[in-house]
C-alpha cells in the first residue's frame, strides 16, 4: 500500500513531505472501497 | 489538599445543557419548527413526510425519555496531537480534551416506531441514512452533512428522533427542532437538523461515513491508511478519564488526593472504575458509592480520595471495566519477571517468560494512543501532578 501511495505522489509530482499535510488526493476511490468492502464482507455481519 | 480546578462537567450525572460539548461540521441553521417537516424514503414501504407535529401527538407515535451519553471519538485529542499532529496541524480537527462527552435526558420517539409507521423496511434494508441541515466544508469540497447507523441499532430500540434535552427544547446549535439520538454510537452519528431518513442496503457513502471517523491501529501510518482499511468508529469503547487535578497540577496534600472524573462504555455500563497513583501498579476500586447511578447507555461519574504519601513528581491513572469485562489497560508486556529492574526502559518484546505484568512504562505511551486520524477513542488516561 506504502509503495502504491508513493508512487501516486510521484506521479501528481507532489512531495511526502511535511508528512503533516493532509493528502491532497482522496486515499482510494470509490470502486477500490466498495470492491474491498465486498472482499471483507461489508462493514457489518450477515447475520 | 488544594487543587487550581475544578471541573463542573464531572459534578452531576446529568450534564446542564450549557456545559453540553458541541461539534458541528457546519454552520447552525435557523428552521422554523411549526412548518418542519422531514422525510422518510428508501427502502421502506410506505415513504411519508412527517412534521414534527404528527411526531410529538402520543397519539400516533410514543413518547420515550432515556438518559444517553455522547462521546466525539476525539475526546482528549489533545494529547495526542501533542505527541504527534497527524494531520491536526492543517484540518480542522477539534483539539478536545477530556470533554468532548455530555450526558443529557433526551426526549422524543423510538426510530423503530417511525418506521413502522411508514410500512416497516423494505428487503434488503440494512442501513438508516441521516441528512443534517448544515453544510459541511472540507478538503475544497461542501455537502451536506450525511451519515448512517445500521437497521439493527434501529430494531432495538437504540435509536431516537429528539425534540428535548433535559425538559427543554433542543437548543438550537444541539439540533433544533428535530436531531437523532444514537445509544452508545460516536456522536457523529447522532445527526443534528435531521430533515431526511433515508433506508439503504449498504452503509452511506456520504464523506463524513465513508471517509472520515475511521480509526486505525498505531501499526498503520499516514501512507498505507485507506477508507477501507481502518474501523469504522461506532459503537463507542470503554474509556474513562480524570477531569481534577489536571495535568501539571500543584497540590498541596496531606496524604490523600482527591480524584474526580468520568467513566463509559458504548457497548455495556462502566462497572468497576479503577485508579493508580503509580502509573498503573497498583490500582484502587473506586467505591460504588463514590460512582453515579448506572444507565444502560450512560457514563458514570466518579471521585475518589486516593491515598498519597509520596511527595514529587506523580503519576495517577484511571481505568474502567465494563458489564462484559471489557478494559483498557495501560499496556502490558509478558516478560522474564527477574528482567523488570534493569529492561524497564528498554522495549519489552522478548515475551521469554511466563510471568504477565502490568507494564506502566511511560516509554510505550507514544505508540500506545497513536492513530493517524486523530480519533482517541481507546485509551487510558494518564495525568502527572507535582
Amino acid at each position: 500500500m506504502t509503495a502504491k501511495r508513493l508512487k501516486q505522489f510521484e506521479e501528481k509530482g507532489l512531495s511526502i513531505w511535511p508528512i503533516t499535510r493532509p493528502t491532497p488526493f482522496d486515499l482510494e476511490t470509490e470502486e477500490e472501497y466498495l470492491e474491498q468492502m465486498k472482499l471483507r464482507e461489508g462493514r457489518d455481519p450477515e447475520e | 489538599m488544594a487543587s487550581f480546578n475544578t471541573n463542573r462537567r464531572v459534578q452531576t450525572e446529568i450534564t446542564p445543557n450549557a456545559d453540553h460539548f458541541v461539534r458541528n461540521h457546519g454552520g447552525i441553521p435557523e428552521i422554523d419548527a411549526e412548518k418542519f417537516y422531514f422525510d422518510v424514503e428508501g427502502l421502506v414501504n410506505t415513504p411519508k413526510k412527517i412534521t414534527l407535529k404528527e411526531l410529538q401527538d402520543e397519539s400516533i407515535f410514543p413518547r420515550i425519555t432515556k438518559t444517553v451519553t455522547l462521546q466525539c471519538s476525539g475526546t482528549r485529542r489533545i494529547e495526542q496531537i501533542r505527541e504527534y499532529p497527524g494531520d491536526g496541524d492543517e484540518l480542522i480537527n477539534a483539539p478536545w480534551g477530556e470533554g468532548a462527552i455530555g450526558t443529557a435526558r433526551w426526549t422524543g420517539v423510538s426510530l423503530k416506531k417511525v418506521i413502522k409507521y411508514c410500512g416497516g423496511l423494505k428487503d434488503g434494508g440494512k442501513h438508516v441514512e441521516f441528512f443534517g441541515a448544515d453544510s459541511y466544508f472540507k478538503k475544497g469540497q461542501v455537502y451536506n452533512y450525511a451519515v448512517s447507523v445500521p437497521t439493527r441499532k434501529v430494531k432495538v430500540n437504540e435509536v431516537m428522533l429528539a425534540w428535548e434535552m433535559n425538559g427543554e427544547p433542543l437548543p438550537k446549535i444541539h439540533g433544533y427542532p428535530l436531531r437523532v439520538v444514537v445509544f452508545g454510537y460516536i456522536g457523529a452519528r447522532s445527526c443534528k437538523w435531521l430533515y431526511r431518513i433515508n433506508v439503504i442496503g449498504e452503509p452511506s457513502l456520504a464523506p463524513v461515513q465513508m471517509k472520515e471517523y475511521i480509526y486505525y491501529s498505531p501499526q498503520m501510518g499516514k501512507h498505507n491508511v485507506t477508507y477501507s482499511n481502518g474501523f469504522s468508529i461506532q459503537t463507542m469503547p470503554v474509556s474513562s478519564a480524570i477531569m481534577t487535578p489536571i495535568n501539571h497540577d500543584q497540590i498541596i496534600h496531606d496524604g490523600k488526593i482527591k480524584l474526580t472524573g468520568w467513566a463509559y462504555s458504548g457497548s455495556g455500563w462502566p462497572e468497576r472504575v479503577e485508579v493508580s497513583g503509580d502509573g498503573g501498579g497498583i490500582w484502587y476500586e473506586v467505591p460504588f458509592e463514590k460512582m453515579s447511578k448506572k444507565y444502560y447507555h450512560a457514563w458514570r461519574v466518579w471521585e475518589y480520595e486516593m491515598p498519597v504519601d509520596a511527595e514529587g513528581w506523580l503519576e495517577f491513572c484511571v481505568r474502567t471495566w465494563d458489564d462484559a469485562l471489557n478494559v483498557r489497560t495501560p499496556g502490558i508486556a509478558v516478560i522474564p519477571y527477574a528482567d523488570i529492574a534493569y529492561r524497564r526502559s528498554q522495549p519489552m518484546y522478548a515475551a521469554r517468560g511466563k510471568y504477565t505484568r502490568q507494564y506502566p512504562a511511560k516509554e510505550r505511551r507514544a505508540n500506545r494512543d497513536r492513530n493517524w486520524d486523530l480519533h482517541v477513542t481507546s485509551s487510558c488516561q494518564y495525568v502527572a501532578h507535582q
